[in-house]
């Protein structure tokens, strides 16, 4: 009879969470499950087409170079953005004096919201009048025209996406710190040199955080929408336009929410699939302890 | 007490002389002369109509995205009038999110006919769908090319006698452009820089872009849209697109649409950088506002080919509407004819922008700079863009299209082609409902 009681004394503490679980998470989820099998509008009711907005998404011009798009910017901000992040953290993870400053000015950037950030780097990298181009100058070297060239504005946009780096430099670096000592101490005693310690001793030992971080980082990627929207708003050409981005026209520039939902759960087979083959692969080169 | 007690007895008052209606107005309006236009309108109007009180709510947001009212209109607590672009009506009606207006204007005893020649035919015809009026037109804006008339001296070229064939056109962009150590210090002329989108050189150009009889969108078979362009593939290629992108960029602009940052840029022909564009009537405010003291310019129509369409021009603008479920959509009907009419002769006044009544003309005429003239003349012959339930796609697919033939990625035929299935088939879907 008390434990009865406790129970629903406990369930009604956590029914405020469950109840915003249900109506904010797990109900959308279901419903563009639904929508992804209909013509939606919003306002008018949902008909049913079946795989219709699915087939559609293969023979839609702009569907495929958004795939393309963000297939290029999960190659490029993934491996990118974890040799950014090793190598900040083997900076981080000495002990000197003020290291803790930092690490907390490398987490800084972080912090600033991503809008001010996009303004920034748009500056930076403005052909004419940027940093970045304004630097190579006084080097003799003509600047390429980062963000005005559809050729390379993905390329820019991977490189500025780095500014996070200090987030997963920060996993990377606790993981490097739980590397018991003893193990430096026998590498150094039998004359390894810095990079056989860092090959055969740190990156074994960091592969877990590595793998959280694949996990972590490829669903952002596929996810990829602030930076190319706020700063481009998917051009030049279309050059810039995620999968994201392209969804987000199709819901709520053209109304098309059966379509965009198909986009959704598009993104997340992809994402599963993607993390499938982490976990699958895992065993081969994650060090489980 | 006391108060609770005249509350009391004032409300009776009310409740004996007639019911007191409150209606609520969203529009985005928030630019202060505008704004306060709006609520001098909304004030005279509770003169006339003591028994409706209007709510005016401030709903700040862009021209499609309306997210916002589909929302609140879904949910059950949208407003009973709304502000909104007009080029979307047919598409805010097709969708269900509108409440037909015209059956109410009916009921209060107002004259579809004769209203429907009160307003300019461009802008009352974009607020019909399915042989109904859905929304009544606000103001508008047309299209013309400004010219740097000191940009014009120092090249060598007559100020008073601007481009009007594309030859010309062509000649005078090029004695226009400087360039030093590989970089544009002043471009002549940029065709789809500001208002120089693909509906301006299409109809510039003579072409059409859908037929209503047999509800075809036709602009891909149209020889002179493709050649339209063609001419701007052969523009974009002459001067290097991506070199004009960069040139851009540094006034914090961006062909794509993207104003970068989503902070207001830096007008390059204000700045006397770019010596011509096409552009609209608001940039005449603009001038006014930023421009240099002695900024000299010039407006003339826009430059076409022989073949094509002399003073060609479209408009825009807003109207208003009433969204599904409002509450008191009778009395909304009442306060949208009192706006579009004489609440439009004072707001043309009070803002200088273009009306969409006849009658708001003169009014306006008066107040303005002359320069307002050549655009008010060019109103009863603008054209209007698709009255189509997919006019924002439409006009997304040709933006890309004008893209991908000015990057070099596709042909003129090819990316017309590509964008005119596309729309086509959703095009199709609506109208075998």
């Amino acid at each position: 009879m008390k434990k009865h009681k406790q129970f629903f004394t406990a369930m009604f503490f956590v029914l405020p969470g469950i109840i915003g679980l249900l109506v904010f998470r797990i109900y959308p989820i279901l419903a563009s499950f639904f929508f992804s099998f209909t013509e939606y509008h919003i306002t008018l009711p949902p008909k049913w087409v079946g795989l219709e907005n699915f087939k559609e998404l293969f023979h839609d011009p702009l569907f495929i170079k958004s795939l393309q798009n963000t297939f290029v910017y999960f190659i490029g901000l993934v491996p990118v953005g974890l040799v950014v992040g090793i190598l900040l953290a083997l900076l981080l993870v000495k002990d000197f004096k003020g290291v803790s400053f930092f690490r907390a000015v490398m987490y800084m950037p972080s912090v600033v919201p991503i809008y001010a950030f996009a303004v920034v780097a748009l500056n930076f990298f403005n052909p004419y009048l940027g940093l970045v181009n304004g630097f190579l100058a006084k080097l003799g070297v003509p600047g390429p025209l980062w963000t005005a060239d559809d050729k390379l504005v993905k390329l820019t946009i991977i490189l500025i996406a780095q500014w996070g780096a200090g987030q997963q430099a920060m996993i990377l670096m606790a993981a490097m710190k739980d590397i018991p000592k003893e193990f430096y101490e026998s590498a150094l005693i039998d004359g390894a040199n810095k990079w056989q310690i860092f090959k055969k001793i740190t990156l074994p030992l960091i592969t877990p955080a590595i793998l959280y971080y694949f996990i972590t980082s490829s669903i952002l990627a596929l996810q990829f929408f602030e930076l190319p929207q706020i700063m481009f708003g998917g051009g030049p050409n279309n050059a810039s336009l995620s999968i994201a981005i392209y969804l987000y026209r199709h819901a709520f520039r053209y109304g098309n929410m059966g379509y965009a939902s198909a986009m959704a759960w598009f993104i997340f087979l992809i994402s599963l699939g993607v993390c499938i083959l982490y976990f699958r692969t895992s065993k081969k080169w994650v060090f489980y302890s | 007490m006391k108060r609770l007690f005249v509350a009391l007895l004032l409300s009776l008052a009310i409740c004996l002389l007639g019911e007191v209606v409150e209606i609520t107005f969203w529009h985005n309006m928030t630019n202060p002369v505008e704004r306060e236009s709006i609520a001098g309108a909304v004030a005279e109007f509770s003169k006339t109509h003591p028994n409706i009180k209007v709510n005016i709510v401030i709903v700040p947001g862009s021209e499609t995205e309306i997210t916002k009212l589909m929302t609140a209109v879904a949910g059950g607590t949208g407003p009973d009038v709304y502000y909104l672009d007009r080029f979307t009506v047919a598409q805010r009606a097709a969708y269900g999110v509108l409440e037909p207006l015209e059956d109410y204007l009916v009921q209060l005893g107002y004259d579809a006919i004769k209203l429907k020649g009160e307003f300019f035919n461009f802008a009352i015809e974009e607020c019909q769908w399915n042989n109904k009026i859905w929304a009544l037109p606000w103001d508008t804006d047309n299209r013309a090319l400004y010219y740097n008339k000191k940009l014009f001296k120092e090249a060598g070229l007559d100020p008073d006698k601007p481009p009007v064939t594309l030859k010309e056109l062509e000649t005078y962009a090029e004695k226009l452009t400087k360039k030093t150590a590989g970089r544009y210090t002043q471009v002549g002329f940029i065709p789809w820089a500001f208002q120089g989108w693909h509906y301006t050189w299409g109809w510039a150009f003579g072409g059409n872009f859908y037929d209503t009889q047999s509800q075809k969108l036709i602009f891909a078979d149209d020889p002179r849209i493709v050649k339209a362009f063609e001419w701007l593939g052969e523009w974009a290629k002459k001067y290097n697109i991506k070199e004009l992108e960069a040139f851009v960029s540094s006034f914090g602009m961006s062909f794509s649409g993207a104003s970068i940052g989503g902070a207001e840029p830096i007008n390059p022909f204000l700045a006397g950088k770019l010596a011509m564009v096409v552009d609209g009537n608001w940039l005449l405010a603009q001038i006014k506002q930023l421009a240099p003291k002695d900024f000299e310019f010039g407006i003339a129509p826009i430059p076409a080919p022989e073949y094509g369409e002399k003073n060609s021009t479209w408009a825009g603008g807003w109207s208003l509407v009433i969204p599904k479920g409002a509450k008191h959509p009778k009395e909304a009907a009442e306060f949208i004819y009192y706006m579009a009419t004489k609440g439009q002769i004072k707001y043309a006044a009070d803002t200088q922008h273009l009306p969409t009544l006849r009658e708001a003309v003169p009014g306006l005429l008066k107040v303005s700079p002359p320069e307002q003239k050549i655009f008010a003349d060019l109103l009863p012959t603008a054209h209007v863009r698709p009255v189509i339930p997919v006019g924002a796609l439409l006009w997304d697919e040709l933006t890309n299209a004008m893209q991908a033939v000015i990057y070099g990625e596709k042909s003129a035929t090819e990316a017309l082609k590509t964008a005119q299935e596309k729309v086509q088939k959703e095009l199709d879907k609506w109208l075998t409902k």
